[in-house]
């Protein structure tokens, strides 16, 4: 899907794709899913903590 | 981080019409989401996955009397090389907000390393044309420099690592839009970030 065509979908339609994707990502393992790379930091910051807590990857 | 559909080319479109063209070249109609599911692998073994295929595989064995043999394989892939070449320096713009969180990481210290389906010679247009635009991570490498072993084995990730000198799996974080790369960040013991819009997973 192109930058326009994913601006131009309804806001439904959106949280449709978001979720199936995130979905998708889920079950072949991803530990968190983002929507964009502004989300990135905030997930590092949350990743640093569940480490401090002795956390490793696939245990969350 | 991934390159294509995370850091650059919105959508992962630089090589899936390649891939369906080179199919309907060889008389076999894919779709856009048979072409996308390997997306992230390097692209002859995207190639073999395709052609793995139950559905693609019998279009196959009807065009052709016989099931798909690994010089198939290396021929659809000779013509897949030229063709995205052409086209890839127009996909290289940078993914909205991809910059300025690459600045805001390594700002805090963080090293900035990347893996990829393509090749050296497909990142050496990748790469050129994303620094002009503002994107560079600290150090990228392809499947060339692991003996042609892509995702979702995890030794590109283990390139960058000793590059950057990290010290442990568990401390890295892997970003990427595909399949194939939640596997190679799950195979590297590292922690697996899925990025949804501009993926290719999206379709």
């Amino acid at each position: 899907m192109s930058l326009n065509e994913y601006t131009s979908l309804s806001e439904f339609d959106k949280e449709i794709v978001i979720s199936k994707t995130a979905n998708s990502f889920m079950q072949n393992g991803a530990d968190f899913t983002i929507k964009t790379m502004n989300e990135l930091p905030g997930i590092i910051e949350r990743i640093n903590s569940l480490i401090s807590d002795g956390k490793r990857p696939r245990t969350n | 981080m991934d390159w294509a559909g995370t850091a650059v080319d919105f959508g992962c479109f630089a090589p899936v019409n390649v891939f369906v063209d080179i199919f309907k070249n060889a008389g076999l109609e894919v779709t856009m989401e048979e072409a996308r599911a390997p997306m992230g692998m390097l692209k002859i073994d995207h190639i073999r996955a395709m052609l793995t295929m139950p559905r693609i595989s019998s279009l196959w064995r009807e065009e052709y009397g016989r099931s798909f043999n690994e010089e198939d394989v290396e021929k659809l892939y000779a013509e897949f090389e030229p063709a995205l070449m052409m086209s890839l320096a127009d996909y290289t713009d940078p993914i909205p907000g991809v910059i300025e969180t690459v600045e805001a990481l390594r700002n805090r210290g963080l090293k900035i390393g990347s893996t990829t389906g393509y090749t050296d010679t497909m990142m050496d247009v990748v790469v050129s044309n994303a620094l002009k635009k503002g994107n560079q991570p600290d150090f990228h490498v392809t499947p060339d420099a692991t003996h042609s072993i892509g995702r979702p084995y995890p030794y590109m990730i283990y390139r960058n690592m000793e590059e950057l000198k990290l010290s442990a799996s568990w401390k890295v974080v892997k970003v990427g839009d595909t399949i194939s790369d939640m596997q190679e960040g799950v195979n590297a013991g590292v922690w697996s970030v899925g990025v949804i819009v501009g993926s290719s997973e999206m379709g």
